[in-house]
């Protein structure tokens, strides 16, 4: 039942990212949703199912998207691998340790986007755009994320079959 | 410490398998060059409805908060009068859109009737899932006739081109995308050159030569070369020249001539 209301909720995700997200937020830069969400499960869920589910949403999210295929696979995926690798050593149960992760996370995003379009596209990418919206994607996320974040937290634990603890990420 | 190594193993066998996965998928991606997989189509179809559910959602929205401010105007009015007003100003406001709508279809269609080519008008639904690229989500897709490198205009010039058609909807990749590249030449001078994608609202125009007579705010058309893209579409205007002293070809800035972030509506060259 979970994981039917995981995988509905990622499909809302996907939905409100590509369609209402631009028109509410009418900026060039905006949050990836997906990529908070990958986050999540990977910091929320038992280690590989985390990361499987991670490393699904990069899956839809290059489905949906008109780049090379794999290159979210692999960034959602790495960005899932990270959240469950550092909660082994930092505790996650406040903002500043999650804010650092959500900020490192953002940026492995744009880098894996710029190694491998210009590894696969064999084409010089302009970097100048690119880097110069990174510190304006990276707080659009990390506010996005104490938004999405106890929805998500509250929509998990309204379905779960086991009483959860209150916002924290130690498993 | 053997627990430690077999977590530490753990993480090393995920972390191989997303790097195997990703990268079997970029290489499979890199095979099928750009055709749409059955997962797209499928991710894409089952999108479809939920897209057109939140756009049509914020668009009444905005209507009703349109209504409600007018309707704060007259607040003194007694409540049958509110009442009225406050249809009459939404049915006003419907009316005001459809006829910008009819405007700008009307404008946009000006363009291939004269050339007698068959296009088809559509609207924006979505933007690209990701942050790095940029591209839109079109309503019209194969059932409408769209195929793959379809040019996309609007009354003011180009848009860029249908990437992947799938049987409802269709990806756009806009003419700012670092992946577009169209063939181009100066609508004053007629020197040639290539516009690139440069991100943001911005192209780049490049193998433009040393000699080329090129001034800012010289207009840029497609050449017609390449086939995708007919001859005398606009695209952009000079913004910058840059003229580096040890170079065979000048780099230049392009603004392009639609503004790409408030797209609603384009027309889709159909290939003849």
């Amino acid at each position: 039942m979970l994981y039917l209301v995981y995988f509905f909720s990622i499909i809302l995700v996907f939905a409100f990212q590509t369609s209402a997200l631009p028109k509410i937020l009418p900026s060039d830069t905006l949050p990836d949703l997906a990529l908070l969400c990958a986050f999540y499960f990977g910091l929320k869920m038992k280690e590989q199912s985390g990361v499987a589910l991670a490393t699904l949403i990069g899956f839809f999210q290059d489905c949906l998207s008109g780049g090379i295929f794999g290159i979210n696979t692999l960034s959602k995926g790495i960005a899932g691998f990270l959240a469950a690798f550092l909660r082994s050593f930092v505790p996650m149960n406040n903002v500043f340790p999650l804010g650092v992760c959500i900020t490192i996370v953002s940026l492995l995003d744009g880098i894996i986007f710029y190694l491998i379009t210009s590894l696969f596209t064999k084409r010089e990418i302009v970097q100048d755009s690119l880097f110069h919206s990174l510190p304006t994607f990276i707080f659009m996320n990390l506010i996005s994320a104490s938004i999405l974040f106890p929805i998500i937290n509250k929509l998990s634990r309204k379905f779960e079959d086991k009483p959860q603890p209150t916002f924290t990420f130690d498993q | 410490m053997q627990k430690k190594n077999s977590k530490g193993k753990k993480f090393f066998t995920t972390l191989s398998f997303i790097l195997i996965i990703s990268f079997a998928l970029i290489s499979f991606s890199q095979k099928l060059r750009g055709n749409p997989t059955f997962f797209q189509s499928a991710i894409t179809t089952l999108i479809f409805p939920f897209q057109t559910f939140f756009d049509s959602a914020i668009q009444k929205t905005e209507d009703l908060f349109d209504g409600y401010i007018f309707l704060t105007n007259v607040s003194q009015e007694n409540e049958t009068l509110k009442k009225e007003i406050e249809k009459l100003q939404n049915q006003r406001n419907k009316l005001i859109e459809n006829i910008f709508q009819l405007q700008r279809e009307y404008n946009i269609l000006q363009r291939p009737m004269e050339s007698n080519r068959k296009s088809i008008m559509a609207s924006v639904i979505g933007k690209d899932s990701g942050q790095w690229l940029k591209t839109v989500i079109i309503d019209k897709g194969s059932e409408a006739g769209l195929v793959k490198n379809s040019a996309t205009v609007t009354d003011r010039g180009i848009v860029g081109q249908v990437i992947e058609a799938n049987p409802k909807s269709s990806k756009i990749l806009l003419i700012s995308d670092n992946r577009s590249a169209i063939d181009a030449i100066f609508q004053r001078s007629r020197y040639p050159g290539v516009v690139f994608g440069a991100g943001k609202q911005m192209c780049k125009m490049r193998f433009v030569s040393m000699e080329a007579d090129v001034k800012e705010g010289d207009k840029i058309i497609s050449s017609g070369m390449g086939g995708v893209f007919p001859k005398g579409l606009t695209i952009g205007t000079v913004s910058k020249i840059i003229k580096k002293k040890q170079g065979l070809f000048q780099e230049i800035e392009v603004v392009p001539n639609v503004d790409l972030s408030r797209l609603e509506e384009m027309l889709v060259l159909l290939p003849d």
